[in-house]
């Protein structure tokens, strides 16, 4: 991932998490794995799109008490009376907010192709793997980590 | 007048949130209906009249651009005004939305003065176009400018 594309993808996710969640989101350089804590409570969500011929996906690795968060925030209602369901539904929409966005900045003639969202628990999220083979865009926020990867 | 508005996302969450933002934006509302799919909003459309329709654009079944294109060829429905509510936020698909007749385009994220905002303009617009029928109809001009009750 160039630079230009990490600092769009910061720009435009930072510009998600505030409108719509209400969220700071801080970005971290050179966050390790060790930040990451109770990994087996972490979500994932994620989006292909395809550009020029090529394949890519956009992973996103949240913190259970983040996706949480974002969710209340989002809907306008306490934690306490979400459920599972309604999480795992925005962070689809925060997938598909979050491609979109990047490629409305990096393809802005709209050749791009999208896939369909993804989201659920973060059941094969190692983080020790994660911040070692790929390049990870890390955010601190009040309620936990986000990690961010382009697999291409 | 009191205005029936569909709105049209795969996503249950997001269509809760746009509902809310529409509920307040003080915008006179019949009913509020919702869909999943560019299809589902086709079905709404046999039970029910609609004012305008917000829509996402990626959606299965029948996307938004499908959506719109298929209701600017239908005589019945091709005058109801259309709302793009994205993610895909391109020039290029911008341009497209507009050419297949699209009423406006909201960019996702969005804050919820836009969303108010620009649904009282396309209204207005929508309610100007059917008093300048009437004057048209009915051969008599109508003093001064009703403009909304909002």
């Amino acid at each position: 991932m160039d630079d230009h594309v990490k600092k769009v993808v910061i720009e435009s996710m930072k510009e998600l998490f505030e409108k719509m969640f209400f969220i700071c989101l801080e970005p971290v350089v050179g966050l390790g794995a060790d930040a990451v804590e109770s990994a087996s409570d972490y979500y994932y969500a994620g989006m292909g799109y395809t550009l020029d011929g090529k394949e890519s996906v956009v992973h996103f690795y949240l913190s259970k008490a983040l996706a949480w968060q974002m969710t209340g925030n989002f809907m306008g209602i306490d934690t306490s009376s979400l459920d599972e369901g309604q999480v795992l539904d925005t962070l689809r929409e925060t997938a598909n907010m979050g491609v979109g966005g990047l490629l409305g900045q990096i393809n802005p003639e709209g050749t791009a192709v999208l896939g369909r969202p993804e989201s659920g628990k973060a059941y094969d999220f190692f983080p020790e793997k994660l911040f070692e083979n790929f390049s990870v865009i890390a955010f601190r926020t009040s309620s936990g980590i986000l990690c961010m990867t382009i697999e291409s | 007048m009191a205005f029936n508005i569909l709105i049209a996302d795969d996503s249950e969450t997001m269509r809760a949130v746009i509902k809310k933002t529409v509920v307040m934006s003080g915008v006179p509302i019949g009913e509020i209906l919702e869909a999943a799919t560019g299809r589902e909003v086709l079905d709404v459309l046999k039970e029910t009249w609609v004012d305008v329709i917000l829509t996402d654009i990626n959606m299965p079944e029948m996307s938004g651009m499908d959506l719109l294109r298929e209701l600017k060829q239908d005589e019945v429905y091709e005058n109801i005004p259309v709302v793009m509510i994205t993610t895909e936020s391109s020039l290029a698909r911008m341009e497209q939305a507009r050419n297949l007749g699209a009423a406006a385009y909201i960019k996702k994220p969005f804050l919820p003065e836009t969303i108010k905002q620009i649904l009282m303009e396309v209204l207005e617009k929508a309610y100007a176009h059917k008093v300048e029928n009437k004057v048209f109809e009915d051969g008599n001009g109508v003093e001064g400018d009703e403009g909304m009750d909002f």
